[in-house]
């Protein structure tokens, strides 16, 4: 027992005693070839020796003209003539993206705090020769517009065709970028078979749909596919038993990356001439189909319209229509249904708009033909699209009539009939007028004299008119029954606006009397006042008080008594408007 | 105030009534010879309708109807430059004639040249004036002058409130009145159309016949009459063409 336990020991001690050696660390770039083509891949090594472990993985410089993938890290123990050594394996694919000679290297990794620098290597990438039918790579990738000119909007198929001879997988596909340019794929990725030069290749086939928002000269990089190359193992007498996928085990892979050649598209704008004010922007080839169902229908029952805009192009710029105002007939519009449909020819679709339209009268309503327009970049014009006029057979229903309202004219029997336009058969001036009574009055030209009487006619007269007017008025006669007529007026404004006393009243009044019956008398006595009021009409106490009133205020002048003023213009006002309405 | 009502009445009949008057003579013999001339177009004698209808207005019977007629007798007789010619003479006089404006129209479209020759005006969009004629926007006008200069020596002797109000309103529509009147004789005197009356006249750089033939215009087309020399007239199609051509094709839609 005491024997194996040694021999076990002896057997630890051997196995580790190499562990002094680790402290000789090494790093080592390697190729697996050093002459390549571009379509070729290359793999590299970095191999780090004397440590299965690293701070960091290697920083190997040269890699910018490759396409780099990382085929993984392994780390190795082994121990060759009772020396074990340790090591640690990154390796590398590079794919050349152009011919040349290239130093790769060196890597640098960090260990334990120091710098470790590898070696160098060359590689030389031969330029690739023209190709003939039979140097056709095993893997190639092949791009393709439908069109190398187009418009805004229109839709260009770009469709990427990968031709393999070798199995591939793993396959991610990078496609270029441009601004205004929108990539769309249209269907799931086709596999097919085919012959190139009479060679046999698979063919993956995915189709694309750009669209561009803008004009201009979009030139359009490679589209890059990575993929691994499965690379086959040796075939043996047991390959065939072990080809059963029961045994088929995990088969070595190489990355890819096939790129396809670099494409152009030229990008017009859509022209102005000729554009339809209800050009939405929708481009492409599309047809408008509408229905209305179920016909003949009974006043306030539902009718549908449907109206349907279908084709390829740029289906998301189909506009909602707008149905106009229609008479008596209620409408409720659905929100529009719009379905879009990718195929191998494009993208397409349909979009869908329906109104429930309520007529509120039985007889014929007029369905208004609905319109939009679109560019037909086949053609390269606009093209109306336009929805037929439609007559509408309304019968009579339970639904009453709006009160106060004529009914619509009476529809005939069966669906309304499509209205056509009037067609014009002839064209020829219409007959002579014969009518005499049409010549009733000849038109001669204005004759100057009318024109200026009718003209200057009543401007004159009026001006003379009143010329006459106002001289009537400044003649004496004329002044004095001016005076007459405004004595009264007069006598009262004075009053109200002399306040000096009573002693004024009698020249007021005698004023009043001298105005009123156009006298010249100057200064009236009392009795001659009198008189002369009733001579012209007065009655006999007016007179007499009015004589007595004179007296009293010529007292008041000759003795200085005082009186009341107020209640003097009073009586005085009183009296003179008795006397107006005596003698009137 | 009795006498000053019955003056005015007088004065309103005599000038509604007057421009009137001097056409009156004759005019049994005028529809006599306006019935031959009807007569001869409907028998096809299109040259003695013609010259019935030229007499007539020779006359003085320069009615719009008669132009009218006149213009369909040169129709049918291809006398295309003619035609127009007699039918914007007669618009001048019933602008809202359908018949003519259908004629008109359909004569226009027969002319070879290509001019978009409406004959619109200034005075067309004012007030709708231009579907008036000269007489009617006068007689309009003068009925309103009248109107309000009554009015106004209706207030010398009653200052009513309702006279005061209806002044204003008399005032308002005088002003529109002269306005309207004024636009329709500025037209009226400012209108150089003139029309083409041969198959085709070359227009040329100067009043001479060896002189640069500048383009052509055809029968019926409505050129711009600028001024005449000799016996050449300067017209235009458009600021960028003028050119002189022989006065004895040319002849001006109103005569001066």
């Amino acid at each position: 027992m005491a024997r194996h336990v040694v021999t076990f020991w002896i057997f630890w001690i051997v196995l580790l005693m190499p562990a002094g050696v680790w402290s000789q660390t090494d790093i080592t770039l390697r190729l697996d070839r050093t002459e390549a083509t571009p379509s070729d891949v290359v793999r590299m090594t970095v191999h780090v020796s004397g440590s299965r472990t690293a701070d960091a993985v290697p920083q190997i410089s040269g890699l910018e003209n490759f396409e780099v993938t990382r085929g993984g890290t392994a780390s190795q123990v082994e121990i060759i003539n009772g020396r074990m050594n340790s090591g640690l394996t990154y390796t590398y694919f590079l794919q050349p993206r152009g011919s040349g000679t290239f130093t790769l290297g060196p890597a640098v990794i960090m260990r334990e705090g120091r710098r470790l620098v590898s070696n160098r290597a060359t590689l030389v990438v031969a330029e690739r020769s023209p190709e003939s039918a039979t140097d056709k790579p095993p893997v190639f990738l092949e791009a393709a517009l439908s069109t190398e000119e187009a418009f805004v909007g229109q839709q260009v198929l770009y469709v990427l065709k990968l031709y393999h001879r070798v199995a591939v997988d793993s396959l991610q596909l990078e496609l270029p970028e441009a601004e205004h340019l929108q990539f769309t794929q249209l269907t799931e990725p086709q596999v097919y078979q085919t012959s190139v030069d009479g060679v046999s290749f698979r063919v993956l086939e995915v189709p694309y749909a750009l669209l561009a928002s803008r004009e201009g000269t979009y030139a359009l990089a490679s589209s890059r596919l990575r993929m691994n190359i499965l690379q086959a193992g040796r075939r043996s007498r047991l390959d065939d038993f072990f080809n059963d996928p029961f045994f088929k085990g995990p088969r070595s892979s190489r990355p890819f990356t096939a790129a396809s050649d670099p494409v152009e598209l030229v990008v017009r704008a859509l022209p102005r001439e000729g554009r339809p004010s209800d050009f939405s922007g929708l481009v492409g080839s599309f047809q408008l189909e509408s229905r209305l169902e179920p016909m003949p229908v009974t006043a306030g029952d539902s009718v549908t319209l449907t109206v349907q805009v279908h084709g390829k192009g740029n289906v998301q710029q189909i506009p909602d229509i707008h149905l106009p105002d229609i008479p008596f007939v209620r409408s409720y519009g659905d929100q529009p249904v719009l379905e879009i449909e990718r195929d191998r020819n494009g993208i397409g679709g349909r979009k869908t708009m329906k109104w429930a339209l309520v007529p509120e009268k039985p007889g014929q309503v007029n369905i208004p033909a609905l319109q939009l327009s679109y560019f037909d970049p086949q053609t390269e014009t606009y093209r109306p699209l336009k929805s037929d006029a439609r007559i509408l057979s309304v019968l009579p229903g339970a639904a009453a009539e709006p009160s106060g309202k004529k009914p619509l004219p009476a529809a005939p029997a069966g669906n309304g009939r499509q209205k056509k336009e009037i067609e014009q058969v002839g064209e020829d001036i219409l007959p002579i007028h014969t009518d005499a009574g049409s010549l009733a009055a000849p038109s001669g030209g204005l004759h100057g004299w009318i024109c200026w009487l009718v003209l200057a006619g009543p401007l004159c007269i009026y001006v003379l008119l009143w010329f006459c007017l106002k001289m009537r008025e400044r003649s004496p006669e004329r002044s004095a029954q001016i005076r007459a007529k405004n004595a009264l007026r007069v006598l009262k404004k004075r009053c109200r606006e002399d306040t000096e006393g009573c002693a004024r009243y009698i020249d007021l009044l005698r004023d009043y009397l001298n105005d009123r019956f156009q006298l010249s008398l100057g200064v009236l006595t009392a009795d001659e006042a009198e008189k002369i009021v009733l001579a012209q009409g007065a009655a006999v106490e007016t007179a007499k008080h009015m004589r007595l009133l004179m007296q009293r205020l010529e007292n008041v002048v000759y003795t200085g008594k005082r009186d009341r003023p107020a209640a003097v213009a009073r009586e005085l006002l009183a009296l003179v408007t008795t006397l107006e309405k005596e003698i009137r | 105030m009795k006498t000053f009502f019955r003056f005015w009445s007088a004065v309103w009949i005599i000038c509604l009534f007057a421009p009137a008057l001097p056409a009156e003579p004759d005019s049994a013999s005028m529809l006599e010879r306006f019935y031959e001339a009807n007569k001869a177009y409907r028998d096809g004698l299109y040259e003695q309708a013609v010259d019935g209808y030229r007499r007539l207005i020779d006359d003085g019977y320069t009615s719009g109807h008669i132009y009218y007629n006149l213009g369909n007798s040169h129709f049918r007789m291809g006398a295309l430059g003619h035609a127009i010619l007699a039918y914007e003479r007669a618009r001048q006089l019933i602008p809202r004639d359908d018949d003519l404006l259908f004629n008109l129209s359909y004569a226009r479209s027969q002319t070879i040249d290509a001019l978009d020759e409406d004959g619109s005006s200034t005075a067309n969009g004012f007030l709708g004036i231009g579907s008036l004629n000269m007489r009617e926007v006068f007689y309009i006008f003068s009925a309103v002058n009248m109107s309000f200069f009554c009015v106004l020596a209706l207030r010398l002797f009653v200052k009513s409130e309702w006279s005061y109000y209806l002044t204003i309103l008399l005032a308002i529509l005088i002003t529109i009145g002269a306005g309207a009147f004024l636009l329709k004789w500025y037209d009226w005197r400012t209108d150089d159309r003139a029309v083409v009356l041969a198959d085709e006249v070359a227009v040329r750089a100067g009043p001479d016949p060896t002189d640069t033939v500048l383009f052509n215009i055809h029968e019926g087309t409505v050129v711009h009459y600028e001024r005449s020399e000799d016996d050449w007239v300067l017209l235009n199609l458009s600021k960028e063409q003028r050119g002189w051509a022989p006065a004895k094709v040319i002849e001006p839609i109103i005569p001066r």
